[in-house]
This record gives structure tokens, sequence and C-alpha cells, in this order.
């Protein structure tokens, strides 16, 4: 200081004296227009160990959703088909008293005529086959021949038409037997059981056709078919930028080294944004939203879609990455994701088989064949996602922004599918540490393509709803 | 009630029932150099406002609590001197020159007037000159030290000192004031 440079001046002295401490009032409204500026009461400060904890209570948490979900699916883990087919006569087409002179067709009082066409012709899908069969329960396996038992069917319905039993109306030409073209009758079936009886040869069909070429015409399956994987997001922005110890120095090396060079006015830059990196981690559990529709023309074959089990749509999902700080309000959040979902749900398919039955042995009941079936699937993806984030409000201690961006998922378990899917999400962070923000993000995961069973009966869309708990880490 | 260290660990945590505290503590003191630095009370009132801001956005930088008397003066005192690198150091100061002070019954000795009397004669000072006056004589720092925060030479630092006292022996003068003994 100058007490070296100077001998003692009186007149120096007095102003120092008097100016030194000299002290000036300010005005009231001054604190008014300085309190917005100043740094906001901060969340409470954890600990790193605190931290961690959280971190791995989240992790936790999210393994453990994970491996319930697990549990809870392993039954499903293939697709199940259940191929009931029961007798329900949801829709009977007609009703018909046969009389007792068709008994004598068969030998058996328990007998039941069965006129099945699988499916209609009009589906690309499902190739038509109509047959006529005479189901017994107990003789079939005592004919002689299906060739014969062909033959008195075709005998027997001819009667049944030209008496007027056997109604015209629904039926139609697509139910008239065909069997004076044996080859091409087969060539159908042949076609049609390759196409859907891939691994079910050795079941055994409640309803064994007669002819001995239409075993597995009911039995169909389902394939375990991919669907679905989500992915959501979320992220957060910086709400505490002043807190960054790091961010600035200016004011302080001001005070420890006084070396300021001044080359003319400067702006201000005390409030100078800095621009971190910052890497996340967060895990979600998920509840699979899927869109089930019929495909095209099945549409008319497919109903009674239903949920079987509200908890089987329990998933989890997980993502780490790093977020980029573009502007004051927007940021780029980017990383690699993990997801496990499930989903299971039964229909109905309607055949176009007519089912004939002799309940009282005066006569029979018809009506179409119902297939109750399951669509069960878990799925593994892994995906890669990039969000877009804008932060609309920042307040003392929470932030507000919302997230939208794209992912894309590989299925990597079963048949192998690539899913894209839009993500929107609304967020809130909040500081828990220096450099730490734990956000909560409410994610809708919307599927941008469609996936299909199988027999592409349906079309899913594997849409998911999540809430997504992670914490941001700021690297610089 | 917190005392002065305890004061300033809780605005470190940004506290900010302890930044009213906090603030209320030094308004007056910081005013004080605010009004010394600045020509106008508007002036005064614009580096008071800065310089609060960045004590709190800074405070956790400090490290010794116990020094924060002389922080908070020191981060003033440089956001005066950024205020006149960028609005003062460009102005004309022609009207120091025309002061024209004719009341003859002033007391003959500097000690007898007030701080708001001295305050006034300093504030009268060109821009350069007040601030090599106020960093010099006031507040201690050595020509050396002020060259460097003004960006001048030690030697100007001197002569605007110099160049400073004889504006206000002048102006003294002109009040009949020509005795600078203490009382």
């Amino acid at each position: 200081m100058n007490a070296l440079d100077n001998e003692k001046d009186p007149f120096e002295d007095i102003f120092r004296d008097k100016l030194f401490d000299f002290e000036s009032e300010p005005n009231d409204k001054l604190w008014k227009s300085i309190e917005p500026q100043l740094p906001a009461n901060p969340a409470r400060i954890l600990p790193y160990w605190q931290m961690t904890a959280v971190a791995v209570l989240l992790l936790l948490t999210g393994i453990g959703v994970y491996l319930m979900s697990s549990l809870t699916n392993n039954e499903t883990e293939e697709t199940q088909i259940e191929k009931t087919i029961e007798n329900e006569l949801n829709k009977t087409i007609n009703s018909e008293v046969i009389s007792e002179k068709n008994n004598k067709i068969s030998n058996k009082e328990n007998k039941s005529i069965i006129i099945e066409k699988k499916y209609l012709q009009n589906s690309d899908k499902l190739v038509p086959s109509t047959t006529e069969s005479l189901v017994s329960n107990s003789n079939i396996q005592q004919e002689n021949s299906a060739e014969n038992k062909r033959t008195t069917l075709k005998n027997q319905q001819n009667r049944l038409k030209a008496e007027g039993v056997i109604p015209p109306v629904n039926l139609g030409d697509d139910v008239q037997p065909e069997f004076s073209d044996g080859a091409k009758q087969n060539g159908l079936v042949n076609q049609y059981s390759k196409k859907y009886t891939p691994n079910k040869s050795n079941k055994t069909n409640r309803f064994a056709v007669f002819s001995g070429k239409h075993e597995n015409i009911d039995e169909e399956s389902v394939n375990n078919t991919s669907v679905e994987a989500t992915k959501f997001s979320d992220q957060r922005y910086i709400l505490l930028n002043t807190l960054d110890g790091k961010a600035y120095h200016p004011f302080t090396n001001h005070f420890r080294t006084p070396k300021i060079k001044y080359r003319g006015p400067k702006p201000t830059v005390y409030f100078k944004e800095s621009k971190p990196v910052e890497w996340y981690v967060s895990a979600m559990p998920l509840i699979n939203y899927y869109t089930i529709t019929a495909n095209g023309n099945d549409a008319n074959y497919v109903h009674k879609i239903a949920v079987n089990d509200e908890a089987d749509r329990l998933g989890f999902y997980t993502q780490a990455g790093l977020v980029f700080t573009l502007s004051d309000k927007f940021k780029l959040r980017t990383g690699l994701t993990f997801t496990k979902t499930n989903h299971s749900f039964s229909y109905q398919v309607r055949t176009d088989s007519l089912v004939v039955q002799s309940p009282d042995n005066t006569g029979v009941d018809a009506s179409f064949a119902e297939l109750n079936k399951v669509y069960a699937q878990s799925a593994y993806y892994l995906g890669t996602k990039i969000d877009l984030q804008y932060t609309f409000l920042r307040g003392e201690s929470l932030s507000h922004y919302v997230n939208v961006g794209v992912e894309g998922a590989y299925k990597i378990n079963g048949s192998k599918q690539l899913n894209a899917f839009a993500n929107i999400a609304y967020g809130i962070t909040r500081q828990i540490g220096d450099h730490a923000y734990l956000f909560v993000e409410p994610t809708y995961s919307y599927s941008l393509n469609q996936q299909s069973d199988s027999n592409s009966l349906l079309l899913i869309k594997p849409n998911k709803i999540g809430f997504n708990i992670g914490i941001n880490f700021k690297l610089k | 009630m917190l005392n002065e260290q305890e004061l300033v660990k809780a605005c470190q945590k940004n506290d900010r029932k302890a930044q009213t505290a906090f603030y209320n503590l030094y308004k007056s003191k910081l005013m004080g150099v605010c009004r010394r630095y600045t020509r106008t009370p508007e002036e005064a009132e614009d580096i008071y406002q800065e310089a609060f801001v960045k004590i709190f956005n800074n405070i956790h930088t400090l490290e010794n609590p116990k020094a924060v008397g002389a922080w908070v003066r020191k981060a003033v005192i440089h956001t005066a001197i950024n205020y006149y690198h960028a609005n003062l150091k460009f102005q004309q100061n022609t009207e120091y020159e025309n002061i024209v002070l004719s009341n003859d019954d002033y007391p003959n000795l500097l000690s007898t007037l007030t701080s708001e009397e001295l305050l006034a004669l300093i504030n009268k000072l060109p821009d350069g000159y007040r601030m090599v006056f106020n960093l010099y004589v006031i507040d201690g720092y050595n020509h050396a030290e002020i060259g460097e925060l003004l960006g001048v030479s030690e030697n100007t630092s001197k002569s605007q000192l110099s160049r400073a006292k004889e504006l206000l022996r002048k102006q003294l003068k002109q009040l009949g004031i020509v005795s600078y003994e203490r009382t």
C-alpha cells in the first residue's frame, strides 16, 4: 500500500479519517432489484455418499422391477397359443332339425356332423379350404377308408340339400364340398397346413378331420412375435448455474492477483452462461399401452381383443448418456437405452367352420366355430435415442421442461426386429448437490411402426407410458 | 442471531434469510464506498446493485469468512473501477472548473468539515482524479497497484493524485480553508 510511498500528509489523513468508514443509507428499492438476481435458495445439498446412495437405490429399484416383471412373465416367455376350440355357439347360423332318417347315416347316437370351411376365400392370408367331415368321437378309427366316408358324406349332404334341411342361405358356394376334385382340395389343404401349422403335426384336433388330411387345420399357432420396445426420456436444465464454482472466476481472480489490464469498456460478464456437459442415468417402470387392431380383411374374424392381466403390462426401462447445453433454454440429450417389456392379451378368431351338433339326438345346431387365442410377449430391446429439451420455466428450486425426441430400439430376443419411437415428456428437475440434479419425467412413447403376429391377424403398436426418474451429473 | 462468519457460511449456501441479513449488515458501508467513487448518487446506486449481485454470486469463493469485511469492500471498489472503465473514462469533466463556492463563512479548518461536505468535494473531481484519490488516499492502494487497476502507468497515477489534491486545495481555499491540521 502507500505507507512507504508517501510521508504523512495531514491533508490526506483528514480525508481518510472522515471517509474511510463513511456510510450512506441506500434506498430500500435497491434491495428489491438486487434480490431477484441473487442465486436461488438451493435444494438441500447432499453429500456425495448420499447422492451415491440415491443412485444405487434407483438402480436397485429398477433391477427389482425388472426381476419381478420377469418372474411374472416366465410363463409367457414364449408365445403361447391356447387353442381351445370349443363349440361356442356365439353366432348361430341356423338351427335345423334333422329327421330321424338322417340318423341312420351314423351308427352312434353322439355323432355330430361338422361342416367346416376354415377360412373365407377373400382373405389372401387365409387360404380357403372347404371340407366336409363327419366326426365320430368313438368310431372314427373304425371307418373303412377316407374315400368311403367322403362318399357317404356327399350322399348325405345331397340328400339334406334335396330335402331343404341344410339351408343354402349363409353357406353359399364357398361351403359347397368339392369332392369331385380331390387333387385340388388336397393341394389347398396342404397349402393351408404348411402356412398355419408349422410345428403342431403331433397334436390332435378335437374335431379330428375325418379324411385325415385336415387334422391340423384347427391347430394354428401364433408364433412369438416381436413387439415393441420403447424408450423414454427425459432430461433437465441447470437451475442454479451460479452455484457452479468452476464456472466463473473473474471476480475472485481480481482480488487474488490484481493484474488487470483494461483495454476499453467491457460488458459485464457476471452472468455469463456456461455450457456444461452432463451425463445422466435414469430408470423407470413403464406400462405397455399397445394399440392392437385387426389386420385388413381379418377385421371380420378377429374380435374380443382384451388385455389378459394388467400386471403383465409392467415393464422396465433404463437409459444413460450425455446432455449437451445448446443455449439458455435448449439442451440436447443422447444416450443408450435398455427396455424390458411385456404384454399379453387374448382375442377370438371367428373361423368359417360350421359346427353342427346334435345335442339331443333329434336335431343339430349349426354355428361358426371360434378360436380363443392368446398373444403374449416378453421382449428386450437395446436402443439409442436423441432428445431436444426446452426449459420453459425456471423457478427458485425447480425447473420445468419439455422433451421431444426419437428412439431406435432393436429387439434382442426372439425374432429380431427394429422399432422406432417418438418420445414426448414433461420433466421437472431440482438440484440435489453441487453438480447433481434429480429429475422426474413422465414420458409417453409412441411407436412409429407396427408389428404383427405370426399369422398376420393383428397389427400391434407397442406404445409405452412411463415415469422416468434419474440424475444428471455436471461434468464441466 | 448468527455472527458474521456464520452469516457468510449461510450465504455461501444461498440461504435467502442470511442473504437479507448480510445485505442489511453491509448496505450502508458499501453505499458509502460507492458514493466516494462516483459523481452522482445515481451512479453510486448502479455500482451498488452490481456489486451486491457479484458479492452474493461469488461469496462461495470466499475461503476465509473472517476477511469478509475487506472482501466486500474490495468487491465494491473493483466494481467501481469497472464502471469507471465502462462509463466514466471517456466523459469530459469540465464542470469542476466552473464550481463557484462563495460561502465566506466556511470554517477555516478542513477537519471541521463533515464527511458529506468532503464527499461533495471528491464527487466533483474529474473521474480519473477521483479514482486515484480514493484508491490511494482513502483505500490505501499504492501507485503501482493503481496503475494496474486503472490501466495507466505508475507515474500517471502519481501525477493524477497530485492534481486531484491541488484541485481540492483550490476548492477548499475558495471555501476559506487554508489549514489542514487536525483538530
